[in-house]
């Protein structure tokens, strides 16, 4: 079977210094990859790169879908709309139409136990609340590629879990690859199956 | 101390009482002054009450002044908006503009009123031109420093999530922009009800301004004083009526 990402001999460098050289990666479906590493090694340059945020410098990506959801570091909320709009917005952006587009973002808010919650605007959420919105607008696109940047960077440990279980039990096991990024492995998603750890020799 | 006011006493109260201190100064100047220098209070009511009382002015000066403003706040707004968003996606565009709005925003009014009557003859096209010229690069400015400053993590998202053009600037940017734009329309339609009487006193033969010249001609103060608080009232309704709601929905929206 085709993988889903293949990434071939990529070098990316920021100004003079190399970011990543002749770097391999090929993921299949439902693989779950961590990308283990200190900061500033090169991971989050990886999902960007993935998610077409980044170019190479040289080197190929081949993915076999654009469905990918992507949960960053911080949530990345549009301010101005609710919780549900935030995860309605990408579904109508791929032409769901809007009734669908919210039973769906409902049914995902409600995975990450936000059904209360809506209504409501990011700056009346938590941060962990946000991520969680950020994490139903991933999932709700129904993503091949589900691209993990530090999603659980500065929860508490018991939120953390708790985050993890919604997410794993909300993922779709047998489409969806996932690539995590973090530096802590109690971060790791109990089905990860693969792991890479970056170091200086990657560049 | 200052705190134990506000808090005791609203604010429109504060509002009233710097409007009577305002109007006794304006009565006591009137006492001390000729009629033909000071025109009174009452007498500046009065003007203006017959001024709307009558049919023939208001067709033919408060009506054309009406569309001008319309017409002006219309076309320098939207071509005002529309290069900011513009020179906002473009950064070439922006860097090409920049001449034309550092000539725009630092030649004074009056020079420009002058030069567009030489191109443009007299009339509404003169003063349409005039003010949609001065009041776009307000606009511009607003909307163009605005754009750049959306946040940046918010338009990667939209990328990633492969949001399609009218999707973002109505979604990302509309929302980023619509306060700013608001501030610049507040200052605009001041700026833009101030020029087009200026305009048109100088170089029509109708509407507010037109009436100002000819009272200011014919030395009837009352007048005068009574077309300006006309202008003001104008300038009043459109921030009362359209811009402070317009205000509040965004501050809605974005609370």
């Amino acid at each position: 079977m085709k993988p889903i990402i293949k990434l071939k001999n990529i070098y990316k460098k920021f100004g003079t210094t190399p970011i990543l050289s002749g770097f391999n990666l090929e993921l299949n479906h439902g693989e779950v990859l961590a990308l283990l590493g200190p900061s500033g090694i090169g991971k989050s340059t990886i999902l960007r790169m993935i998610a077409g945020l980044e170019k190479p410098d040289s080197g190929n990506i081949e993915l076999e879908t654009s469905h990918i959801g992507y949960v960053f570091q911080e949530a990345r909320l549009l301010p101005w709309d609710t919780a549900l709009n935030n995860v309605v917005l990408p579904l109508c952006a791929l032409g769901i139409k809007k009734d669908e587009a919210i039973d769906r973002s409902h049914y995902f808010l409600q995975c990450m136990e936000l059904s209360k919650f809506e209504k409501m605007l990011p700056h009346q959420l938590s941060g962990g609340m946000c991520q969680r919105v950020s994490i139903a607008r991933a999932l709700a696109i129904n993503p091949q590629i589900l691209l993990l940047d530090e999603p659980f960077t500065g929860l508490d440990r018991k939120l953390k879990n708790t985050m993890k279980s919604l997410l794993e039990s909300s993922l779709d096991i047998n489409k969806t690859a996932v690539i995590q990024v973090t530096h802590d492995h109690s971060e790791l998603l109990d089905r990860t199956n693969k792991t890479i750890h970056l170091d200086q020799q990657n560049r | 101390m200052i705190d134990s006011y506000s808090d005791n006493l609203p604010p429109s109260f504060y509002h009233i009482l710097g409007f009577m201190l305002l109007l006794l100064g304006w009565e006591m100047l009137a006492r001390n002054y000729s009629g033909l220098v000071v025109a009174a209070p009452a007498e500046t009511l009065a003007a203006l009450s017959r001024i709307l009382g009558d049919k023939t002015f208001l067709a033919t000066h408060l009506g054309p002044t009406l569309k001008r403003i319309t017409l002006s706040l219309s076309i320098g707004i939207g071509s005002g908006a529309v290069l900011g968003v513009l020179a906002g996606l473009i950064p070439p565009l922006r860097l090409m503009l920049a001449p034309i709005r550092w000539i725009l925003t630092s030649t004074p009014a009056i020079i420009v009123v002058v030069v567009f009557m030489l191109w443009f003859g007299m009339g509404t096209v003169m003063v349409v031109s005039i003010t949609a010229t001065m009041v776009a690069p307000i606009v511009y400015v607003n909307v163009a420093e605005s754009m750049m400053s959306v946040d940046c993590n918010l338009i990667e998202m939209a990328r990633v999530y492969r949001m399609p053009l009218h999707m973002r600037l109505t979604r990302i940017y509309a929302m980023a922009l619509a306060r700013p734009l608001l501030s610049a329309v507040v200052i605009a339609t001041g700026n833009c009800i101030r020029l087009v009487v200026l305009a048109e006193m100088l170089g029509t033969n109708e509407g507010i301004g037109h009436a100002l010249a000819i009272s200011r001609t014919n030395l009837q103060t009352e007048n005068l004083y009574a077309l300006t608080m006309l202008a003001m009232i104008i300038i009043g309704a459109v921030e009362i009526l359209l811009l402070r709601p317009a205000r509040k929905a965004i501050e809605r929206r974005q609370a």
